[in-house]
């Protein structure tokens, strides 16, 4: 299987002597394309910093960052941001959703910001199969949390993502929406053929992932 | 390239049209200051007190026209525009208007000519990259450098792009097909190795049955042994042709709108005297509206699915306990709980116990006929529904027993 994303010996430490604080270290994760991975640990345990350090939203220490084979880190910041916003697609606890204009504006916004059409049968396809096709013209803060994650995640679905990262995706919702928008998720990520790395410490919901890798103190491993 | 001809042309043309235009419009008001400059010539020439006409013509428009003019210059001698100062300016004029107009054409005819020459240039540049990219594809490479690329230069169009997904659409189809070769290949291994136990305990049973010394109460607890052994044999067959087909595609859940509610009471149904035996009581716990709800299913399938749940849920529970579905519509899914009071599962193994051939080491559960395909095989015809099969983790931390979540999207 292909390897759409891997790191090797990816280090990250805050600080130096005795306060250093070994955020991550010697990270060697593989990560094949279509897989749904999910990173499971405690608040703490360097899962958030490992997330933003695969995503190119944070410089490792040492260590690297390989997408398709390429270090990320090996190219220009313009490069970097370039390929970041076509090929990569973030998801956030807080779900960061415009709150000024409307569901359907959120959701095509990256798109339009790179400068692209939006092609409106694909979008309106990740509108149905996320249920919100009625809430197309209300402004985010009408909709329920679990709505918003949902707006959330189909505009990052939108820009056609190969790799998808969610922080704690489910952080703010209780414990049945969050089933459902892991499986929304899961489903999603299957039907458009991506590949989906979730960070979170709920290990209920990790259990729909294909694979599951734990984080403890800054070391990454896999769980069998 | 013919039509690109045919707009370079059209460019010529309408470049020319204009420019004429412009040359024309220009030549025709020269042409009537000279003919206005020939006309109060004229006045002059016909006046008795030209300094009192000068006033005349700075303060009114000369009344004659061009013929009257002709006639008057005609009598001094001025018949053809050469012949006066005035005129041999006009012509001037004309020859540097017109020559200007030419030029002017020249020039953006060359404009266009480059043009056309730059874009063929780079349409030819930008399919030798595609053809490049698809060379490299048929050559089983199949990333582009879209890194280089974009270092390179923000480029507008996106044919690097699709092409790169284009590869790894192909690449994904070949790497589909080398795991499915290799999933067969253990699947292979596992079942050997799955029949190999049971067969090998017929084996020495029927090896003591062979022996003629024994009593007669031996041989008939031989033979009871010989075929209960057949029997979970036969289940286990039963099993593992059902895993096989599965794996090997030879199964292909076929989604057809249907009542769910139809498929959990089949199921139910088909437990309903195994629980009685064990004096369990099985609960259902459902909205009204759920009993016409429809959604895309494989019924034969999905039933299997709900059946092992339950049949698991009777199996591993102390008689005299109840088993709980709980059904609830969520915003797209169909959520199913499966609770029971029974002997739970512990938290490190919540993620084994949906992976092939998975059995508990603890003896409540190695007591109990099974060959740990049961909850896999779940997995793989609700996965196969897009849906998924979970525990609950907080429920289970409360309340003895398992809580098994099974999510169907129901739109």
């Amino acid at each position: 299987m292909d390897k759409i994303l891997r790191t090797e010996n990816l280090c990250k430490y805050y600080g130096s002597g005795e306060n250093e604080v070994r955020a991550v270290q010697n990270a060697n994760i593989d990560i094949q394309k279509g897989e749904f991975v999910a990173i499971v640990g405690k608040s703490g345990s360097g899962k958030s910093t490992l997330l933003h350090m695969l995503g190119g939203l944070d410089t490792p220490t040492s260590g690297k960052v390989l997408i398709r084979g390429k270090d990320i880190f090996s190219y220009k910041e313009d490069a970097l941001a370039v390929f970041r916003r076509r090929k990569i697609g973030f998801i956030f606890q807080s779900f960061n959703l415009v709150s000024s204009i409307n569901v359907w504006e959120n959701i095509v916004l990256p798109i339009g910001l790179d400068g692209r059409k939006a092609d409106e049968a694909f979008v309106m396809d990740i509108v149905k199969t996320l249920g919100l096709e009625k809430k197309l013209h209300n402004l985010p803060n009408t909709l329920s949390g679990g709505q918003q994650q949902r707006v959330a995640i189909a505009r990052a679905l939108a820009s056609r993502p190969d790799i998808l990262f969610a922080d704690e995706p489910t952080g703010n919702l209780d414990s049945r929406t969050s089933d459902e928008v892991i499986a929304l998720l899961k489903m999603s990520v299957e039907k458009y053929g991506q590949t989906l790395v979730m960070i979170t410490h709920d290990e209920d919901i990790a259990q729909i992932a294909d694979r599951i890798l734990v984080i403890e103190d800054g070391k990454v491993e896999e769980l069998r | 390239m013919k039509k690109e001809t045919r707009r370079c042309i059209t460019e010529l043309v309408l470049g020319f049209l204009v420019t004429a235009a412009v040359t024309a419009m220009i030549l025709f008001w020269q042409y009537e200051t000279y003919q206005e400059n020939l006309a109060s010539r004229a006045r002059l020439l016909l006046a008795e007190n030209p300094a009192e006409e000068v006033f005349q013509i700075l303060k009114e428009d000369g009344d004659l026209n061009t013929e009257e003019v002709q006639d008057i210059l005609g009598d001094y001698g001025y018949e053809h525009v050469r012949d006066s100062l005035e005129g041999q300016r006009f012509l001037r004029n004309c020859g540097w208007t017109a020559g200007g107009a030419v030029a002017l054409y020249l020039g953006y005819a060359a404009v266009v000519f480059y043009e056309k020459h730059r874009h063929k240039k780079e349409m030819e540049e930008q399919s030798k990259k595609a053809a490049d990219g698809i060379a490299r594809i048929r050559e089983g490479d199949y990333r582009q450098d879209l890194m280089d690329w974009y270092e390179e230069e923000e480029s507008e169009d996106r044919i690097l792009d699709e092409l790169d997904s284009l590869g790894n659409y192909v690449e994904m189809m070949e790497a589909q097909a080398q795991q499915e070769k290799q999933e067969t290949k253990t699947l292979v291994t596992d079942i050997s190795h799955q029949l190999k136990t049971p067969v090998a305990a017929l084996n020495s049973c029927f090896e003591v049955l062979k022996n003629e010394d024994l009593t007669k109460d031996e041989r008939r607890e031989f033979e009871g042994r010989l075929e209960e052994q057949m029997q979970s044999l036969g289940q286990l067959v039963e099993a593992l042709v059902n895993i096989s087909r599965m794996e090997t595609g030879m199964i292909e859940l076929k989604l057809t709108e249907g009542r769910i509610f139809d498929v959990i009471l089949e199921a139910v149904n088909r437990v309903w005297v195994k629980a009685q035996k064990k004096e369990i009581e099985i609960e259902m716990e459902a909205e009204d509206k759920l009993e016409d709800l429809i959604l895309p299913l494989d019924s034969k399938w999905l039933c299997e699915a709900l059946i092992n749940l339950l049949d698991n849920a009777v199996k591993y529970s102390p008689p005299g306990t109840t088993v709980t579905i709980h059904a609830a519509r969520m915003a797209s899914f169909l959520r199913i709980e499966i609770q029971d009071q029974g002997i739970g599962i512990a938290r490190e193994n919540y993620h084994k116990v949906f992976q092939r051939f998975y059995r508990g080491d603890e003896k409540e559960v190695q007591k109990e006929e099974g060959s740990g395909v049961g909850l896999y095989l779940a997995r793989k015809i609700i996965e196969g529904h897009h849906g998924t099969i979970s525990l609950d983790g907080k429920k289970m931390k409360k309340e003895k027993g398992s809580v098994f979540v099974v999510q169907i999207p129901y739109r």
